[in-house]
């Protein structure tokens, strides 16, 4: 195992601009962030534009992929995606890092290279500082897990279609979210 | 490969590799933390099993799931005819266990872990017992749809092992 680097959000912020390396805070413990893979970037970009398109059009809020939030002292994360309802979306200052507050909805795709124990914690950490729901895709076993609360997962399969009273009218099959990865 | 090739493997002192879907998954080194987890609920799963005679608890024995997949969990519980019928001299097991209890060491990938996981459900499995110590939670896997998150202030406990029931805060003081 890799030595673990804990310090405090403020501490974190300070840190010089990194070019190569992502980093984010889970507990005051510095997490690496690898290096996206083609199939997960698909996968982020198909549906943030989806999600975009679908906030844009009722004027419900954002959807913003690949921003860091501040969601504790000691927390600073980077979801895949974030979804802020318009309240939240207009209070935020959109020229500043990190976004003060918890996204309404995060979404994170589980990579080949992301531990299990991070995984769990940040879907743990995103409930715990207000997020409503996390979904966690994973690409590997094609399946989409909605977490409401702590207590509370469903778990989507190929054959059926994600949606959320959150974003009413808006649904993407399951299907259609992995299409992309497969191989010609 | 598959999972005959992989039975013919030579015996690596303290065999690190499982094989899932046909392909080769190094195992991690356990922890003190693993170890001991494993350890206090085997103990505890066996007092059981001798007081009520249902069946056995295996720790981090092979089975044989299906063609292509050779899986060890931290611990197994085989039920009934399973445990009557095993032969206790011969691995992998060629059947699958009525438990899997998987202890997530902090080197372990989520990838793998959803993949065994799903794994174990599709060769029947009847439940899957995911313990994270990180977080101190457990999650029961009763099919590829139904999971039940338990938390430090809950007890662990199924239909499958009536009257046996641990508290979370058991499982962790380890």
């Amino acid at each position: 195992m890799a030595t673990t680097t804990t310090m405090t959000g403020a501490a974190f912020d300070q840190l010089p601009f990194d070019k190569f390396h992502r980093w984010e805070l889970l507990h005051g413990e510095l997490i690496a962030v690898p290096a996206k893979t083609p199939r997960h970037q698909i996968i982020v970009g198909m549906l943030s534009a989806d999600l975009y398109e679908y906030l844009r059009q009722n004027g419900g809020g954002i959807a913003v992929w690949g921003c860091e939030y501040a969601l504790g002292e000691d927390d600073r994360l980077t979801p895949d995606v974030g979804i802020l309802f318009r309240e939240k979306w207009e209070s935020v200052d959109r020229n500043k890092t990190p976004i003060p507050l918890p996204p309404d909805i995060a979404v994170e795709v589980i990579d080949p290279g992301d531990l299990a124990e991070y995984s769990l914690r940040k879907i743990w950490t995103y409930l715990g500082s207000g997020v409503k729901e996390v979904w966690q895709i994973v690409p590997e076993i094609e399946i989409v897990m909605i977490y409401r609360g702590v207590k509370s997962v469903t778990v989507l399969d190929v054959a059926e279609s994600l949606s959320t009273p959150l974003l009413p009218g808006w649904e993407i099959s399951v299907r259609q979210i992995f299409s992309a990865r497969r191989q010609p | 490969m598959s999972g005959a090739a992989f039975d013919q493997l030579p015996y690596e002192e303290g065999r690190r590799w499982e094989l899932v879907q046909g392909e080769m998954i190094a195992v991690s080194s356990a922890t003190l933390e693993h170890q001991g987890i494993v350890l206090d609920l085997g103990a505890n799963l066996r007092q059981y099993l001798r007081r009520e005679p249902r069946g056995g608890v295996a720790l981090d024995v092979e089975f044989a799931l299906s063609d292509d997949n050779r899986l060890r969990p931290d611990l197994a519980i085989l039920l009934g005819e399973h445990w009557t019928s095993v032969d206790r001299k011969k691995v992998p097991i060629p059947l699958a266990p009525d438990i899997a209890v998987e202890v997530q060491s902090p080197s372990a990938r989520a990838n793998d872990i959803m993949r065994k996981i799903r794994t174990y459900l599709a060769a029947g499995v009847q439940e899957v017992w995911q313990v994270a110590p990180e977080f101190q939670t457990v999650l029961i896997y009763r099919g590829a749809k139904s999971i039940t998150v338990l938390e430090i202030g809950d007890s662990l406990s199924t239909l499958l092992l009536p009257g046996w029931e641990l508290p979370l805060r058991e499982i962790f003081t380890a």
